[in-house]
């Protein structure tokens, strides 16, 4: 199994006004393909930053990201949404779905983006949503189905053209408990049936039990980087 | 993306907001067939001005008059001899050219009759080239042209030639006239229903008069007096055929046409008859020349050269030129007010389609972060814009088509009334061809498009981070 993804001395600082925020403290890591990699943190301490950096929707301030070899953080902005047209799946605590469409025609989006024609892109969908347990529900629109619904809407999606990674932003932020399980069994078999690789952002412990491998995030720093209780390397140490 | 599912994804947004898609549309609608209306009335009008100048005129000819003045050069300017006919001839876009020379009036300084006794009036003797005739677009209404080499008393006739005819072997009556006849005519076509001679079946002669003192009229007591000298210049000619009449050039209905050769002889004939009133001799120079252009477009290209060359012009063409060019002030003027309200259109589908972005600014950020391309975003916007242009073009069209109907059937009659004419025949004041419908088209969807730029280049800045971090 290879590298996925590489990250090097990432840094991210916001200004604001003319103070400056150091969202990411120069992190420095490696994903292994097929890897379920949860990043877990408290509120603000840079996690949807991280990613959203990962997925080439903001740029670093310094550092390098490579993903499948290729350098994110040097991509203009019409190389980068091919990029994610590609390769990269999303999952959003907020569902981020579109409710002027069906749940069939959400989950096949990502595929018209890619050029699959109709018939096919819809046959996909259709068996990602049954796969979902939401067969029943292909021709309904998201606003006609409760949270948890939505949420396997957006995993199907994000599932659906068979992206190498997907990225879930606190995909059970907004679901009750026994959804949560749910949703998490979910995405996690779904990785495993293609090996794809899943970072998964929470700040819930519990969640990352999910996963492979979880690294911490403190204030912009990785203070702990484990893998299923083996502790891989410190980064850093807080004193 | 495929195309197809871009146009789908248009017209999903377009049809989801209905009142709104409507609303716009109505705007390009009522623009596009202002100007369509607009337009259609110009064109219709040019149509009926060029139907009715081309009903009494003739749209190809010019006639050319030398009444001396200076060449664009300052020079003298050439007398129209047959030299100078050769050069008009050699003029881009001439076809033909054909000096006309009508001295002579039949039933004043000379005769024509037949043996049944009767002799033609009020009908000029034209001077042309015989056999240029037809290379010059006489059309005949019987027989034929004058062949070359046939001898010059070949003559064709006007189509009206012998509408009225004296008897002048009936002698005068007692108050010194002489008796006649004349044809038949339908008054509600103007058409002549018979005439008193047959064109081509007589025979006919022709002889030079003398003025009688006494009674002012020319003196037909000669013809076949044996001791007249008039005798000696009676000829017979061979009438060949029968010019197809046009009021557009009054000689091809009344006259004979002539070769300008024999001609000069009857002037020599006449004078020597004549001795107290001379008739100038034909020095070679002539005073009236047409000439004829391969098209009506190319006419005052022709006009403007002779006039560089110190000649007078005249042209039937001239005037619709004038007529027309005072048609397309109108027709700019009208075009213009219904661009206005095309402006207003257009910045209805931009505030549209403003509003549309600002609405879905969420929804393009999920497709941004989805792996929607960005340049495909602003087709989409754009191609919304460019709908909303299609449509309203198309109702636009259809709506004129309407009006236009309206137009020409109500308001047609009603124009025709006022101006006094007939209200029988049909009268299209607009007309709508096919490049006219095309063009509104092609126009409304480019104000479409151009209304759209400014949003779609709205939609592609969108940020697709803050757009989904955007409750
Ligand atoms: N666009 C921004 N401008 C300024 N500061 C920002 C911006 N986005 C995030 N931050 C700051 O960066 C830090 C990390 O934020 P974030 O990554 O959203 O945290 P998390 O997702 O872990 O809750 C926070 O202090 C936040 O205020
Ligand atoms: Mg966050």
């Amino acid at each position: 199994m290879g590298t996925m993804i590489s990250v090097k001395n990432l840094i991210k600082i916001y200004k604001v006004g003319s103070e400056k925020v150091v969202a990411l403290n120069d992190l420095t890591f490696d994903v292994e393909q097929g890897e379920i990699c949860c990043i877990l943190g408290t509120s603000g301490c840079g996690k949807s930053t991280l990613l959203n950096m990962l997925a080439g929707l903001e740029k670093p301030t310094r550092g390098e990201i490579v993903i499948g070899g290729q350098h994110i953080e040097k991509m203009n902005e019409v190389k980068v949404t091919k990029f994610r047209q590609k390769n990269v799946g999303f999952i959003f605590q907020s569902y981020n779905l579109l409710y002027g469409i069906t749940a069939l025609e959400n989950v096949a989006m990502p595929l018209m983006f890619r050029g699959v024609r109709k018939k096919k892109r819809e046959k996909i969908a259709f068996l990602m949503l049954a796969m979902v347990g939401l067969a029943k529900r292909v021709r309904h629109k998201p606003t006609q189905m409760s949270g948890g619904q939505q949420q396997r809407v957006g995993i199907a999606r994000a599932f659906a053209a068979r992206p190498k990674i997907v990225f879930a932003d606190e995909p059970t932020g907004n679901l009750d408990s026994k959804t949560t399980i749910e949703v998490m069994e979910l995405m996690v078999e779904m990785c495993r049936r293609n090996n794809q690789t899943l970072i998964l952002v929470t700040h819930d412990k519990d969640i990352a039990a999910y996963a492979d491998r979880t690294i911490r995030l403190y204030d912009g720093y990785i203070v702990s980087d484990e893998r299923k209780n083996v502790e891989i390397k410190q980064e850093r140490v807080l004193t | 993306m495929r195309a197809f599912d871009i146009i789908r994804t248009c017209l999903r947004n377009l049809t989801k907001r209905k009142l709104r898609t409507t609303l716009t549309v109505s705007g390009v609608l009522i623009g596009t067939s202002a100007i369509i209306v607009m337009m259609s009335l110009g064109i219709g009008m040019d149509r009926e001005m060029t139907k009715m100048i081309e009903e009494w005129a003739d749209l190809t000819m010019i006639e050319v008059y030398n009444y001396g003045g200076r060449t664009d050069q300052g020079g003298e300017v050439a007398d129209i001899t047959d030299d100078v006919i050769k050069e008009f001839k050699a003029l881009k876009n001439v076809t033909s050219v054909m000096p006309v020379y009508t001295n002579f009036y039949v039933g004043e300084q000379i005769a024509v009759y037949n043996t049944n006794g009767k002799a033609l009036q009020w009908t000029p003797l034209v001077g042309v080239y015989m056999d240029e005739l037809e290379n010059f677009g006489f059309k005949l209404k019987e027989g034929r042209f004058k062949q070359p080499g046939e001898p010059n008393t070949t003559v064709l006739f006007g189509s009206e030639v012998g509408e009225y005819v004296i008897l002048f072997e009936e002698g005068i009556d007692q108050w010194g006239n002489y008796q006649y006849e004349y044809a038949e005519r339908d008054w509600d076509t103007w058409e002549l229903l018979s005439f008193p001679v047959d064109h081509m079946g007589d025979e006919w002669y022709i002889i030079p008069l003398t003025m009688d003192y006494n009674t002012w009229r020319p003196d037909y007591s000669v013809i076949d007096s044996p001791t007249a000298p008039h005798m000696d210049y009676n000829e017979q000619l061979n009438v060949v055929g029968v010019i197809e009449g046009s009021w557009s050039f009054y000689e091809t209905v009344r006259g004979i046409f002539i070769d300008i050769s024999y001609i000069k002889g009857l002037i020599e004939a006449y004078n020597e008859l004549n001795p107290d009133n001379q008739y100038a001799e034909f020095d070679g120079v002539y005073n009236n020349v047409r000439i004829r252009v391969n098209d009506m477009d190319n006419v005052v290209a022709v006009e403007d050269e002779l006039k560089a060359m110190g000649y007078q012009t005249w042209s039937a063409n001239e005037m619709r030129e004038n007529m027309r060019q005072q048609i397309m002030i109108i027709q700019l003027l009208l075009a213009a007010l219904a661009a206005v309200s095309l402006f207003v259109a257009a910045m209805n589908i931009t505030n549209t389609m403003i509003m549309a972005i600002v609405e879905r600014t969420k929804e393009i950020g999920i497709m941004k972060v989805l792996g929607c391309d960005v340049g495909k975003i602003r087709i989409m916007f754009l191609g919304e814009a460019a709908a909303i242009g299609f449509l309203g073009g198309v109702a636009g069209i259809i709506l004129s088509l309407g009006l236009s109907f309206i137009i020409n059937n109500f308001l047609g009659t009603l124009f025709m009334g006022l101006m006094g004419g007939g209200g029988s025949e049909a009268i299209r004041i607009s007309v709508i061809p096919p490049w006219l419908a095309l063009m509104a088209l092609g126009i409304a969807m480019a104000v479409g498009v151009v209304a759209g730029l400014y949003p779609a280049h709205r939609s592609v800045k969108i940020s697709a981070l803050a757009a989904i971090s955007h409750e």
